[in-house]
């Protein structure tokens, strides 16, 4: 799954150690979701979502199979 | 310094810092059980039976807590990516684990190799978990 998680934390100027701690996950777990190593569950994508304030479908793209 | 300046890693995680502590009590209670074993069956202070069953076995009640501590942190992270890595991290110490012992054990029967007692499987065990975690972090770097 693609996601514009680097795209959407650079435009607000946040860290990944910011948007961890505002996931309440580790900076590690980030790091992951971003370079595509982890799809995160949904209801922590729901979370990603209102973080942002988009729909997870703005944020989330399924890949071509 | 605020909070934000210094992010959690998956170390300071409280599910983890819990899981670290009844870890290490459990480790701690088998060395605590096990040490003096040795010393009283060689001085031949153990008792008769049926106490000398219950201290001798005594020694496996903490490597129940050392299970248990790993199926509380399961349950209690909510961090779920660092779930994730420290599952695959349990499941391949098992599996080093029982390959290590399930050869050594042909070995024995076969191949005239050494004789190794049941009880040292859990000190292999935690040499198993530290490898595993290592390598699983190192994966995920």
């Amino acid at each position: 799954m693609k996601n514009r998680l680097k795209v959407l934390r650079a435009e607000r100027d946040w860290s990944q150690a910011e948007l961890a701690d505002r996931l309440d996950v580790s900076r590690q777990s980030v790091n992951a979701i971003e370079t595509g190593k982890y799809d995160p569950s949904l209801p922590l994508a729901f979370r990603i979502a209102r973080v942002f304030g988009l729909t997870i479908e703005q944020i989330f793209e399924e890949c071509e199979a | 310094m605020s909070a934000e300046a210094f992010p959690r890693a998956f170390h300071d995680q409280p599910a983890w810092r819990r899981y670290i502590i009844r870890d290490s009590l459990g480790m701690a209670g088998f060395g605590a059980l096990f040490f003096p074993l040795p010393l009283l069956s060689w001085r031949d202070r153990l008792p008769p039976a049926p106490w000398k069953y219950v201290i001798a076995a005594a020694p496996a009640l903490p490597v129940a807590v050392v299970v248990w501590s790993m199926l509380r942190y399961l349950e209690e992270e909510t961090d779920e990516y660092q779930r994730l890595l420290n599952t695959r991290a349990f499941i391949a110490a098992i599996g080093m684990t029982l390959v290590i012992t399930t050869g050594w054990g042909l070995m024995q029967w076969f191949a005239d190799v050494a004789k190794v007692s049941l009880f040292e499987v859990f000190p292999l065990f935690l040499a198993c978990q530290a490898l595993a975690t290592a390598w699983v972090r190192w994966r995920a770097r």
